[in-house]
């Protein structure tokens, strides 16, 4: 039997990047949002090297917590710019 | 001299083309523009207007409900280190990701939005019962 309304996958995405306040991310809060997607990347990655199965997962989430890193720098360093 | 633009149609001939006027949702309210290009991020697909403004497909008018999103596992990894080598040469280029509708502020929201959808479900432990 169906529900009423079944969730399709888009409003699945959508409403899971909603709210994680990932759609339109307002300029003052990406240093925020940045901090959360490295602490899933974080989770994943430590998962990995648990598992030790998935090399190739674990540097691209490796690949992807250094450019995040690098993202947050530059974030911080233009928030401090623009609010002196 | 430039052809007169049209406003874009909806539903049936979604997105778009080349040429057509767009309506959407911008910091003052509502705008318009010319679109230059569509093209699919990371997630989903970005409007390219021809004064260099980038509008994501969700903000503007008419858009299919609810919007097309690309799977994670369709990018491939040749186009994710190229979208994050691009987004670091951005950043290190001196772009600020607060100008929103340029470039940077565009292509590093769907960096997040990706990043999380695709490490979201393995990497996150459920809340712990009270």
């Amino acid at each position: 039997m169906s529900r009423p309304h079944e969730e399709s996958e888009k409003e699945r995405v959508w409403r899971v990047l909603s709210e994680a306040g990932l759609i339109d991310i307002p300029p003052d809060e990406f240093a925020e949002r940045i901090k959360e997607a490295k602490r899933v990347v974080m989770g994943r990655l430590s998962e990995l090297l648990e598992a030790t199965t998935d090399i190739q997962e674990c540097e691209s989430a490796a690949y992807s917590l250094a450019t995040l890193k690098k993202l947050e720098g530059t974030v911080s360093r233009s928030g401090r710019r623009s609010s002196d | 001299m430039r052809p007169t633009a049209k406003q874009a149609g909806t539903a049936a001939n979604w997105p778009p083309e080349e040429g057509q006027i767009v309506s959407f949702r911008s910091l003052n309210g509502l705008s318009n523009g010319i679109v230059k290009e569509v093209r699919w991020g990371l997630v989903w697909r970005d409007f390219i207007l021809d004064d260099g403004r980038v509008i994501p497909e969700h903000k503007i008018l008419d858009h299919p409900e609810p919007p097309v999103w690309r799977r994670a596992e369709e990018v491939t990894q040749d186009e994710r280190e190229a979208w994050e080598r691009r987004l670091v040469s951005m950043a290190e280029g001196g772009l600020d990701p607060r100008d929103q509708e340029q470039s940077f502020w565009a292509e590093l929201n769907q960096y997040l939005a990706y990043t999380y959808l695709r490490f979201k479900q393995a990497g996150s432990k459920p809340p712990d019962p009270e």
